[in-house]
């Protein structure tokens, strides 16, 4: 498993078809609406004989503005749902293996809160998706 | 004395072809039980029981990943296997299969594949290898 492969193809999912920035790390400041993707939450390894498969977690933080509430929560609306052209979920699912470079995927809850950046705090739909990998 | 973690068993079997496919690394479990045959043999007016034992024999019993990764993936390489009538050969190093390693060979036939799916989790397959003649202990 390339950590920094896996991320980077879950980043270009999320901007090819939901066309969101991404950010691989804990920025500082974003410009929303953005995806940002820490480092996995949870690795299982040798998920298989002869360090055949591993698991990880993946965070996916997707932060819209919060300036105006009506518009953020029908961003988060679009982001969170299953179909349309925001989808989080229809984007990461739609190659489950991100073009070969996961064996597959499945985005499998979400969760709203509020989430600082800098001196800034954000709505964020939070995407937890677990993958396979060798 | 040497143990071993699960993650470095290895499995092989021969396809219905038989070129030897490593599916080690979509198996998640695998377990070979030895059975021998017994007969009881007690005389009337005996005290207790006797036995007199027959032959051995072995089933394979193995689960992992289901891959439909065409030609060396388990489902393709098992699906023929569960379609031809012929014993094909295993090898299960439980330790690995580095040099040096105890490695169990034989022949057998695939009597049972089942792939199943759950609603949350990856897919999965388990199958049984029904042993037929003798199980070699060999040295990788």
């Amino acid at each position: 498993m390339n950590v920094d492969t896996v991320l980077a193809a879950i980043g270009a999912a999320l901007k090819a078809r939901a066309g969101l920035r991404f950010y691989d790390y804990e920025a500082d400041s974003i410009t929303p609406p953005a995806a940002v993707i820490p480092a996995p939450v949870e690795i299982d390894y040798d998920q298989a004989k002869a360090g055949g498969l591993h698991m990880a977690l993946v965070e996916v933080f997707v932060l819209v503005p919060t300036t105006d509430a009506r518009k953020a929560r029908q961003m988060l609306a679009g982001y969170q749902s299953t179909t349309g052209p925001s989808s989080v979920k229809a984007a990461l699912e739609h190659d489950v293996s991100l073009g070969g470079v996961v064996q597959t995927l499945s985005v499998l809850s979400c969760s709203v809160r509020a989430v600082p950046v800098g001196d800034h705090e954000y709505r964020a739909a939070i995407f937890t998706v677990e993958l396979y990998t060798l | 004395m040497t143990t071993y973690h699960g993650k470095v068993t290895t499995m092989k079997v021969d396809d219905a072809g038989d070129v030897e496919r490593d599916i080690s690394t979509f198996v998640t479990d695998v377990s070979v039980d030895f059975q021998k045959g017994s007969a009881e043999s007690t005389a009337k007016g005996s005290a207790a029981q006797t036995h007199k034992v027959g032959h051995y024999g072995a089933t394979i019993s193995f689960s992992g990943r289901w891959d439909d990764t065409a030609t060396t993936g388990p489902d393709v390489v098992l699906m023929g296997l569960l379609k031809d009538d012929d014993p094909h050969d295993f090898e299960i190093g439980f330790g690995g299969d580095d040099t040096g390693q105890r490695l169990l060979t034989g022949k057998g036939y695939l009597t049972a594949y089942t792939p199943s799916s759950p609603l949350a989790g990856i897919v999965d397959f388990s199958g049984t290898i029904l042993v037929t003649d003798t199980v070699t202990e060999a040295t990788g």
